[in-house]
This record gives structure tokens, sequence and C-alpha cells, in this order.
């Protein structure tokens, strides 16, 4: 029993970063590849019905191993207590951004949500890498 | 009249928060009522200050989302609803 819980948090995890880094990837790529407003809300549209979905992957994989694995989820959160609220914290700042663009007509407004849209993509990258990898190693 | 349904706009804001203060502070000291005591699920790994920062974070983070909802409240007052559709309605 255990093997088969091992694996689906293994499955719903690699189904997670691999979904949600097409999302990041395109917050990072999208001051490179987008410079209009049409094309910036172009590539925001790109993830538009998805990414939220995406989202639902990482916190389903919480709930699976906080039922299946209660000591790893225990260590992983009290363990990485700063980086995953940080993580937390950029993930928010990342939904407001694609969710707040739109709300206002004004260039200002625009750009500033679309800096913290490319911002905290890839730093949810690059933070969230090193995360994973150190909680499998010390959960291993 | 609909000026009193208007004053009536903070009340589920101020029902779902008491409801929530409710549920948090009336079943202490316990976390699980009558099984775990809130002193026994203080995490030892992390330490007093991690949690006051990250306590004053969202603090802050909500305190800035509060005022971006009050600003775009404000902004979509100000330009008022659309024009209502009439193309196709016939009168009569």
């Amino acid at each position: 029993m255990e093997t088969f819980w091992f694996g689906a948090v293994t499955l719903m995890l690699a189904v997670y970063v691999v979904l949600d880094g097409y999302d990041f990837g395109v917050g990072i790529v999208s001051p490179l590849v987008a410079r209009t407003d049409e094309e910036r809300r172009l590539v925001l549209a790109a993830i538009g019905p998805v990414w939220s979905g995406n989202e639902v992957w990482l916190i389903a994989a919480g709930a699976v191993l906080f039922l299946a694995f209660p000591k790893a989820y225990a260590a992983g959160f009290s363990g990485f207590y700063l980086a995953l609220i940080i993580v937390l914290w950029l993930l928010m700042g990342r939904g407001l951004a694609i969710e707040l663009r739109g709300h206002l007509d004004h260039p200002l407004w625009r750009q500033f949500w679309d800096v913290v849209f490319a911002v905290t993509s890839a730093l949810l990258r690059s933070c969230s890498g090193p995360h994973w990898a150190t909680w499998f190693a010390v959960c291993r | 009249m609909l000026w009193l349904l208007m004053l009536s706009v903070p009340f589920p804001y101020i029902a779902t928060t008491a409801g929530w203060l409710t549920t948090e502070l009336g079943r202490q000291p316990w976390l699980v009522y009558g099984l775990l005591h809130t002193a026994d699920g203080v995490s030892p790994l992390v330490h007093s200050g991690n949690a006051l920062f990250t306590l004053i974070g969202f603090l802050g983070l909500y305190l800035f989302l509060g005022l971006l909802f009050l600003f775009l409240l404000a902004e979509t007052i100000r330009h008022g609803p659309a024009e209502p559709a009439t193309a196709g309605v016939v009168p009569g």
C-alpha cells in the first residue's frame, strides 16, 4: 500500500513540475517574446485557462503527502518553513499578476503586473527546484 | 430603501470573520478538541522569529491586497455600469 501512495505522490509532483513548469516558462520568456500590450495579452492567454488548474496538482500532492506520509509532510513543512512560505507568497504574486493585470487600462498598471509576472515566475522556478530536490534527498 | 441595502455590504465580511474567530479562539486550549493541546502541536523546528516574520509578511500582503481591492472597487464605481444592450428589444 505504501508503494502505491509513494507512486501517487511522485506522479502528482512530477505532473505538477511539468505542467506548472510550462506556466513558469511562459512567465520567464514573456518580457522577451512580447513587447506590445496585444502580444502580452496573447502570452497570458496561452496559459490563461490552465495555470490555476496546474497548481491544483501541487495542492493535491500536498494533501496526499499529509494523508499517506505524515512524517515526511511534517519534516518538509517545518524544516523548510521559510522556503515554503516564500514559495507560497511567490505563487500568490504570480496569480495576482495574471488576474489583476486586465482590471485597469493604464500603461503603468499593466507594466507593473507584467514585471511581477516575470519576476515571480523566474524566482519560483529557481527557488522550488533546489527546494524539492533537498526535500527528497532528506526524506530518502 | 436601496441605501439601506447598501449599508448591509460589510455584514457578510463581519459575519465570516466573527465565525472564523469563534472557531479558532473558542476551541482553545485545544488544537483538536479533546485530543491534542495547542502547546503539543507546536513544531520544535520552527522558531518564534520565523513565525513572527511570516505573520508580519502575511499582514503586509493582505493589507496591500485590501487596499488594492478598495482601489479597484472605487474605480469600478467611478466608471459605472456599462450601457444596457438595447438592440433586438422590441417595445410593446
